[in-house]
């Protein structure tokens, strides 16, 4: 049951990674959360600082 | 004053107390972020990004056969490695593959990534018995065994790949220095560069216990470890951790200090390895003689 639940949520996400429309609301509900405060701004920059 | 969220994800690194479910996103999320930087850079040499993914998925084919292998042999309910199908589902679910469209061709040398409801269900039945930390430590593993791919199956294609790689690696540093210097606040000082360097090395298990000391008048310090997980892989050696320390030296770099790896255990022997800082050499102004400049014999 738990790896039918996790699946679902997989291939959920998947999808929704995928569509450029979703990608662009996520990226501009990041840029509006950077704007709301220091606490937020420090999220958002945490969050997408990658790896490399 | 820094954000208390900066404050907070400062500690949590500082203290290594990141939940295991987070380490395992998080390496799993920097080996993909890293297959792609491979993919993007050397596909300047190899003829195209496409070209340099279907090198890096081809030479991946052997590390993750043989981390399946390993898996397998830990967790006997796992199905045999099989370049076919299972290598690459159970691949692909570590890799937590949903989480990162378009990064699918890595596993195309292992038959693919999860893609349907029914390969997701599989991949996660299979990874139940594997605890979140043996992920983690799985997934950290594929950093170093990738880079012996490398060095070993890419010269054919691509016959300066070590010089190559270690570019790639130092500019990664130096870009993620940066980042986190700004990110956390940081000063320019010893203490904040390793804090930095343990920040990436706690993510890929690197030095799991480690020690080390700064002086920050002197602009100097150290760090000592265990080592990387993945030093008794078959065919590390001394040249792949010289790569991997181009990463390290970028991130100094970023801290305006020089970075050395004084010891390894590939040429020192003994269980610990050693890096050192100390100040970037101010260069020497090289004046010419005033008669020099002046046109005069």
């Amino acid at each position: 049951m738990k790896a039918l639940v996790i699946a679902a949520a997989r291939v959920a996400e998947a999808r929704i990674r995928s569509s450029p429309r979703l990608r662009k609301a996520g990226r501009r509900a990041m840029a509006l959360l950077a704007k709301v405060s220091p606490e937020a701004r420090a999220f958002v920059r945490i969050r997408l600082m990658r790896m490399v | 004053m820094q954000a208390w969220v900066s404050v907070v994800a400062r500690e949590v690194f500082r203290r290594e107390r990141i939940p295991a479910r987070v380490r395992w996103w998080f390496v799993a999320e920097g080996m993909i972020e890293w297959y792609t930087l491979l993919r993007r850079e050397l596909g300047a040499h190899l003829g195209g990004a496409d070209a340099a993914g279907r090198v890096l998925a081809e030479i991946s084919r052997p590390l993750f056969l043989r981390r399946h292998a390993v898996l397998h042999e830990r967790v006997p309910s796992l199905p045999a490695p099989d370049a076919g199908h299972a290598t690459g589902l159970l691949m692909g679910g570590l890799y937590r593959i949903a989480s990162a469209p378009g990064a699918e061709w890595i596993f195309d040398g292992v038959g693919g990534a999860p893609r349907s409801f029914r390969d997701h269900v599989t991949a996660e039945r299979w990874m139940q018995p594997l605890s979140l930390e043996a992920r983690w430590e799985e997934i950290a593993n594929h950093l170093g065994e990738l880079l012996i791919r490398m060095t070993e199956d890419m010269p054919a294609v691509l016959p300066r790949v070590r010089p190559i790689v270690g570019d790639v690696c130092f500019e990664a540093g130096v870009r993620f220095g940066r980042k986190i210097k700004r990110a956390f606040d940081l000063p320019a000082t010893p203490q904040a560069a390793l804090e930095t360097l343990r920040m990436s090395e706690y993510i890929f298990r690197v030095n799991p216990e480690h020690w080390g000391s700064t002086d920050n008048a002197k602009k100097t310090g150290y760090l000592e470890g265990t080592a990387c997980p993945w030093y008794t892989a078959p065919g590390w050696n001394g040249a792949h951790c010289g790569i991997f320390g181009q990463f390290q030296s970028g991130i100094s770099s970023a801290f305006g200090l020089k970075y050395m790896l004084t010891t390894t255990i590939p040429k020192h022997g003994g269980h610990t390895c050693r890096i050192d800082v100390k100040p970037i050499a101010t260069p020497i102004t090289l004046r010419l003689h005033k008669d020099a400049a002046a046109g005069a014999p």
